[in-house]
């Protein structure tokens, strides 16, 4: 708190000379509170505040998104990079970034030109975002919060040039690496039923100084026929962590586990097209051509034969194997459903793993629905909203609702319930120890 | 007695014509004076109004005010306009209209929850514009091919000449079944609109006045007020700021609704 204090006090003091320069600065404070519901203790307390820097002078913009944040789950937790053992609050540059646009007349539109700290929103889907990986995310709050308030920006420069206002050609290159929040005991319980056998004994980060690894994404858009359309390849490492296993001579810890992070190739496509009666149609696909584990199937067997898992191991193998994945999300939005204003979203995303073997722990195909339904009503003051995640193989699923009530424009209160449930060992079910109340006050200024 | 019918006879012959004449003496159908409308105040090099928005609810007298910025600017007759919040928690919160060859519109919003523009779609113009009174086709134009336009007798209001129209959709699924337009000759400014529903009941105003000339060929409303009748809420628009100004043509790419405008 006393770093939160300080920041304050710091924006308070510079503003005035920001706003004389052209620049001008903004914030948001965030206040959330979770209750563990079936512990019936305090789950989380999370207070953020951002301070925002713009400026734009001619064809150059400045932007950056300054966090001080105290997390009770994340600061009380070793495993959490936000972890200090002589703080109680944090404070890290989200985004921040110069934006240069040099125009043309001619067969090129114009080039743009970012360098910094950048979070980048690729893909049109929502939430289950197959081409959207260019950021590491914040996984600590599952989906209870939006994928653009999970993401962390990522140190990069990025070109586009743009042969007409539809068409251009952008090229990313990604200079650092920071994994996913995954390690956090309270959330990831990686010693859960369904990865007993993952004693994990460290962690293999990426070499981010070795240049001969490639760290690069590309994207082309067009729009064809009314419809937004991106193709994209991306070259880069994996924020999701990947484990490769071993035995070792201890008998207490037969087999230990390394977390590493592969580096994967992915083509992707995405698109979005307004239909009619408020109908419009997004989706996105990854084809991920390498990269992507899965684990065999651990059957508890001492005898090799009959455990794929540990049949790998005692002949040389790490316990997982690499496939080629399909990962597509597509689905729709309603924007008046039979009456005005009630917005609905639903989406299917699906996995597909290709050349599955049936001693494969994941499904052939992963089935996942998503559905999203708001309704603001009272002068829009008033918006519930309801929202459920249900994989159809494991019969789990993570639901949410909640009622925001809008004080004023710069002023909110949002008060909810996330249930979520399955077998332990399933999609969602792991998570299930994390169902949570919450109250979330935001202001703006 | 008998002069007294000649000349009432002759005011007839001479004088009705007159008045028929001047009701549409230029010649302009209601389709050519809409696409006057749309192709009015517009300018190549970029128009820049900024402006507070004021939301209202009638009964209660609750009201919350916000800033706003508004951009246009023409391209081969191509018109483009954005609107965008610039403070409160709906800062950053971006509408884009685009002309398109052969007399479409493409709309997209942009929310910084969301982080990419989302393309809305024709019937979705109809609906307001985030918590305004304003829809989105308030904001961005309508398309002119989607209306079918009548040209009703001008009207006068005050010292202002005024063209009357009546258009109607023609999606029938429009939820308006018209709207009545007053239209000032001088600036092509729809100075009063009412829309009704399919029942013929009058369901919104809009109303534009204080009217000033910021260049040239270019008028600009600095007042702009909706009413939703049954709602019984306004949204007002009070210009402070407005000019012609070259404008970074960047402004208008969708793929940068999340970048500043040095306008701002």
């Amino acid at each position: 708190m006393k770093k939160l204090s300080l920041l304050i006090m710091a924006m308070a003091v510079i503003a005035p000379a920001a706003f004389a320069d052209g620049g001008s600065f903004s914030g948001t404070m965030d206040f959330f509170y979770a209750a563990d519901i079936k512990n019936d203790a305090a789950y989380r307390r999370d207070e953020r505040f951002d301070l925002n820097y713009s400026a734009a002078m001619e064809d150059t913009r400045i932007k950056a998104d300054l966090r001080a944040e105290e997390d009770t789950l994340k600061l009380n937790d070793p495993t959490s990079k936000f972890y200090s053992a002589d703080e109680n609050a944090t404070v890290y540059l989200r985004e921040g970034y110069i934006s240069q646009d040099i125009n043309f007349g001619g067969g090129i539109d114009s080039i743009n030109f970012r360098a910094g700290r950048i979070i980048y929103t690729w893909g049109n889907a929502d939430e289950l975002k197959p081409v959207d990986i260019l950021n590491p995310q914040d996984y600590t709050f599952l989906l209870f919060k939006p994928i653009e308030e999970r993401k962390l920006g990522v140190w990069s420069a990025d070109a586009t040039v743009y042969f007409t206002q539809d068409i251009f050609l952008e090229g990313v290159t990604i200079e650092e690496f920071e994994p996913d929040e995954v390690e956090n005991s309270r959330i990831f319980n990686i010693d859960s039923a369904e990865t007993a056998q993952l004693n994990v004994t460290n962690s293999i980060q990426p070499d981010m100084n070795n240049l001969a690894k490639p760290h690069y994404a590309l994207r082309a858009g067009a729009e064809l026929f009314g419809a937004d359309v991106h193709a994209i390849w991306y070259d880069g490492y994996d924020y999701e962590p990947a484990f490769m296993s071993q035995l070792t001579s201890n008998p207490l810890l037969p087999v230990a586990s390394t977390v590493y992070y592969p580096e994967i190739q992915m083509i992707g496509l995405d698109f979005q097209r307004a239909l009619f009666s408020g109908i419009s149609v997004r989706g996105e696909a990854g084809y991920f051509i390498k990269g992507k584990t899965f684990a065999l199937k651990d059957t508890n067997s001492p005898n090799p034969a009959d455990n794929p898992f540990l049949y790998s191991l005692v002949t040389g193998g790490n316990g997982f194997v690499e496939k080629h994945l399909v990962d597509v999300t597509a689905g729709f939005d309603v924007a008046n459903l039979f009456v005005e204003k009630l917005y609905m979203n639903a989406e299917y995303n699906g996995e597909i793993m290709a050349d599955h073997t049936g001693d494969i722990q994941q499904d052939e195909a992963e089935h996942t629905i998503l559905a999203t339904i708001d309704y603001p009503f009272f002068d829009d003051k008033i918006t519930p909203k309801l929202r459920c995640l249900y994989n159809i193989n494991d019969n789990a699923f993570a639901a949410g609702a909640e009622a925001a009530f809008k004080i004023s424009a710069p002023y909110s209160i949002t008060a909810g319930v996330w249930i979520i449930d399955g077998k332990k060992n399933s999609y969602y079910g792991e998570f299930s120890d994390n169902d949570l109340m919450y109250l979330e006050g935001t202001a703006t200024f | 007695m008998k002069k007294k019918i000649f000349a009432f006879a002759l005011s007839v012959l001479f004088v009705l014509p007159a008045v028929r004449l001047s009701a549409a003496d230029d010649g302009l159908t209601g389709l050519q004076i809409a696409d006057k409308i749309e192709a009015s105040n517009v300018s190549s090099k970029g128009l820049v109004t900024k402006a507070v928005l004021e939301l209202k609810n009638i009964a209660s007298q609750d009201a919350e005010k916000r800033g706003c910025i508004m951009e246009s600017v023409s391209e081969n007759g191509l018109k483009k306009a954005a609107f965008r919040f610039t403070d409160s928690s709906y800062r950053g919160t971006t509408f884009l209209t685009l002309d398109k060859d052969g007399g479409d519109k493409i709309t997209y919003i942009y929310l910084a929850s969301v982080g990419s523009p989302r393309q809305i779609e024709a019937s979705d113009r109809e609906n307001n514009f985030v918590d305004t009174d304003f829809s989105n086709e308030d904001l961005g134009g309508s398309n002119t091919a989607d209306y079918t336009y009548t040209r009703l007798a001008d009207k006068k209001i005050g010292d202002m000449d005024c063209y009357f129209l009546e258009k109607a959709p023609k999606n029938k699924s429009s939820k308006y079944s018209k709207y009545q337009m007053l239209v000032d000759k001088t600036s092509f400014i729809p100075v009063m609109v009412k829309a009704f529903d399919k029942t013929g009941r009058l369901v919104k105003t809009i109303k534009m006045d204080n009217i000033k000339k910021v260049s040239d060929s270019i008028y600009v409303p600095y007042g702009i007020t909706v009413v939703d009748v049954d709602k019984k809420h306004s949204s007002v628009i009070t210009v402070t700021q407005a000019a012609e100004k070259q404008v970074n043509k960047g402004n208008f790419n969708k793929n940068k609704m999340d970048m500043k405008w040095p306008e701002e």
